[in-house]
């Protein structure tokens, strides 16, 4: 079993922009509402770096900084975990349109916005950390191996980690053979236990269980329409401020035993 | 510190332009072969050198996964089917149980070939992508584990790194701490990149394609050679009897500075090997060898020499072995491991290839001619685009 304290958490998806909105509608407070996402502010880079991000990037390192806002911590010391099925599909899609053109016309800014680790690449140059940053994929299930790589990060390093868990909208044509149906990011700031917070224990991997739904039909449609989304069950307790056992969908069949021990 | 438990690379297999397995890989080194070609990945019309795997494009994947079937994929198997890994693979199961052995890989393109391929197929820009194009089993990251967890019949915890050039390195870290953290008892680690157009145009954008071989370290250094490959590493917890070589530690670090080129000094470079010799428990004086990054960038070459030269000064043998496979992006990190391991094995350190005037301003001593020579601990460096660093220090344990 390893363990972490949670420090903060922030959700950035259409109807639940920021954890205030999210709590209100995880709790049954408020009804989710389809609302399309506002314009999100980067305010943590300067102005010429913000120039080149992409829609995916500002979903994911958006919700990194609400979460790091939210904790009133200084990101310099924080290592982080970027978790995303797809990564960036608009960027491949502009590439490979242009790979199509007679002179394959790739745009330097597209490329360097196209590896999977942009958002991580961004996040440091914003925060001015030097610490470790990965970037992984596990597919649809890309929430829970991110969970166990910045957990894993938190127990053997004794470090802080952010984790951001997000992926956005494909575009046309790719989401026509993409299960993507709306956009969709997490982030959760972990770190050694701590006494007054709220610790996260993942226990192992189980097969042949079932991971943990949502009672609530629009949440579990939102849940399935996104691999960040498979985070909700853990969101909702965190919102009704239960201490709970869930089961979250993983690799090659299992699931992950994740205990939440709430603590106001 | 990792020495307290240190992992047993107990077997090993890579496949890159230089041949098919370890022994194909080491003969070309032994012999001053190189890889490099002149660029005849069609459609690709650039005037630059590939390390480009022969017979790729013929290797079959396994029938009952045929809807993985992608270049990327296809070097994945081809890889997985060298050097009697596979079969190494299926003892850890037999030892530890599949699920009990993870993986994880890196990769930085994973199969984007196959959506390169079905865009020129389309009509027009409203069109649709052709009917038997796959998407979440070729271009999407995760595909390249997802596949190999199948090939291989694990079901343990999987996932894949992507960070650019440093993605096959970090693997190791990531392995390592999901065995500390009890989440499996072994774990097959590696990466897999292979050649499509996004790298190759995009990397001719940056203008950071060489129109020669690359010459790492090299005054007229003038970019990269992009190559493709594939590498293989078991891990296991040392035991008596388990192999003597062994990861001895690693070292992360971001340069937190510009997304496509390093910090000038290489903050961050010299960050990743600090952290790397504090977890083996090592001096810089205790290290033997270097395999640097050296990717024949100005910028990187340049700033790697200023890391390297500040905590090893000019003493340590260092060498690129870009010029043998070029750069394998998010392969790099496990083709340049497994050459560390083969000169620990094998008692022979690379030369850097094409290197014909070292750059005067550099002070890092860089070996133009391979040598004989016993080594006992090697560090390699692995470098990616967004400043993303690691580096990775293997050994025997005695």
């Amino acid at each position: 079993m390893i363990s972490a304290s949670l420090y903060s958490v922030a959700v950035c998806t259409p109807g639940m922009v920021g954890w205030e909105a999210a709590k209100a509608v995880l709790r049954g407070d408020e009804p989710w509402a389809d609302q399309p996402l506002p314009p999100l502010k980067i305010e943590m880079l300067a102005a010429n770096e913000r120039r080149r991000l992409t829609p995916t990037i500002k979903l994911a390192l958006y919700t990194a900084q609400e979460a790091l806002r939210a904790s009133g911590l200084e990101g310099e010391d924080i290592s982080a975990v970027f978790a995303s099925s797809n990564g960036d599909l608009d960027v491949a899609d502009r590439i490979c349109s242009a790979l199509t053109e007679e002179a394959r016309p790739v745009s330097p800014t597209q490329f360097h916005n196209s590896v999977h680790n942009a958002p991580a690449g961004y996040w440091s140059i914003a925060t001015g950390s030097q610490e470790p940053s990965s970037s992984i994929s596990a597919g649809d299930v890309s929430f829970s191996a991110g969970l166990l790589e910045a957990m894993s990060q938190v127990e053997v390093e004794q470090e802080m980690v952010m984790l951001a868990c997000y992926d956005s909208l494909p575009p046309f044509p790719l989401s026509e053979v993409e299960s993507i149906t709306t956009p969709f990011a997490v982030a959760l700031l972990l770190g050694p236990l701590q006494k007054g917070l709220s610790k996260l224990a993942l226990q192992n991997r189980e097969y042949e269980q079932v991971a943990t739904t949502m009672a609530c039909p629009a949440l579990e449609q939102i849940r399935l329409a996104n691999p960040a989304a498979r985070s909700l069950p853990l969101l909702e307790s965190l919102a009704m401020g239960r201490t709970q056992s869930l089961l979250l969908p993983s690799v090659n069949g299992g699931c992950l035993a994740l205990d939440l021990d709430y603590v106001d | 510190m990792i020495t307290k438990s240190p992992l047993s690379l107990t077997a090993y297999t890579l496949v890159n332009a230089l041949g098919q397995g370890c022994e194909a890989v080491f003969t070309a080194l032994q012999q001053g072969r190189s890889g490099l070609r002149r660029c005849d990945f069609e459609p690709a019309e650039l005037d630059t050198w590939i390390g480009r795997v022969d017979g790729v494009e013929d290797y079959p994947v396994p029938k009952a996964l045929a809807e993985y079937d992608c270049r990327n994929n296809r070097l994945a198997e081809m890889g997985l089917n060298q050097d009697g890994f596979r079969q190494q693979v299926e003892a850890s199961i037999k030892r530890y149980g599949a699920h009990r052995v993870g993986l994880f890989l890196g990769t930085s393109t994973s199969g984007i070939a196959e959506t390169e391929v079905a865009y020129r197929y389309r009509l027009s820009d409203d069109a649709s992508l052709p009917s038997d194009y796959r998407f979440s089993t070729t271009h999407n990251p995760y595909a390249l584990s997802d596949f190999c967890c199948r090939s291989l019949g694990l079901t343990g915890p999987a996932t894949v790194v992507s960070t650019a050039c440093s993605s096959s390195a970090k693997v190791f870290a990531a392995a390592y701490r999901h065995i500390q953290a009890g989440f499996c008892d072994a774990a097959v680690v590696g990466g897999v990149d292979s050649l499509c157009l996004s790298t190759l145009y995009g990397f001719n954008s940056l203008d950071l394609l060489s129109s020669e071989p690359c010459r790492p370290w090299d005054q007229q250094r003038a970019g990269i050679s992009i190559g493709e490959g594939a590498g293989f590493v078991l891990l296991e917890p040392h035991t008596e009897g388990s192999s003597e070589l062994a990861l001895l530690g690693y070292g992360e670090s971001s340069d937190g500075y510009h997304m496509s080129t390093p910090h000038p000094q290489g903050r961050g470079a010299v960050l990743a090997m600090q952290r790397a010799l504090q977890s083996a428990g090592l001096s810089p004086q205790q290290v033997d060898y270097l395999n640097l990054h050296g990717t024949a960038t100005a910028a990187n070459d340049s700033a790697e020499d200023m890391a390297v030269s500040m905590l090893f000064g000019s003493e340590l043998m260092c060498s690129s072995t870009k010029g043998w496979t070029g750069h394998t992006l998010g392969a790099a990190g496990i083709t340049e491991a497994i050459i560390c391991c083969l000169a620990l094995e094998r008692d022979f350190v690379p030369a850097t290839l094409n290197l014909e005037q070292p750059d005067p301003a550099f002070n890092t001593q860089v070996l133009r001619e391979s040598k004989n020579r016993t080594i006992q601990t090697a560090l390699s460096n692995s470098f990616g685009f967004g400043g993303n660093n690691c580096s990775l220090v293997f050994g025997r344990i005695s």
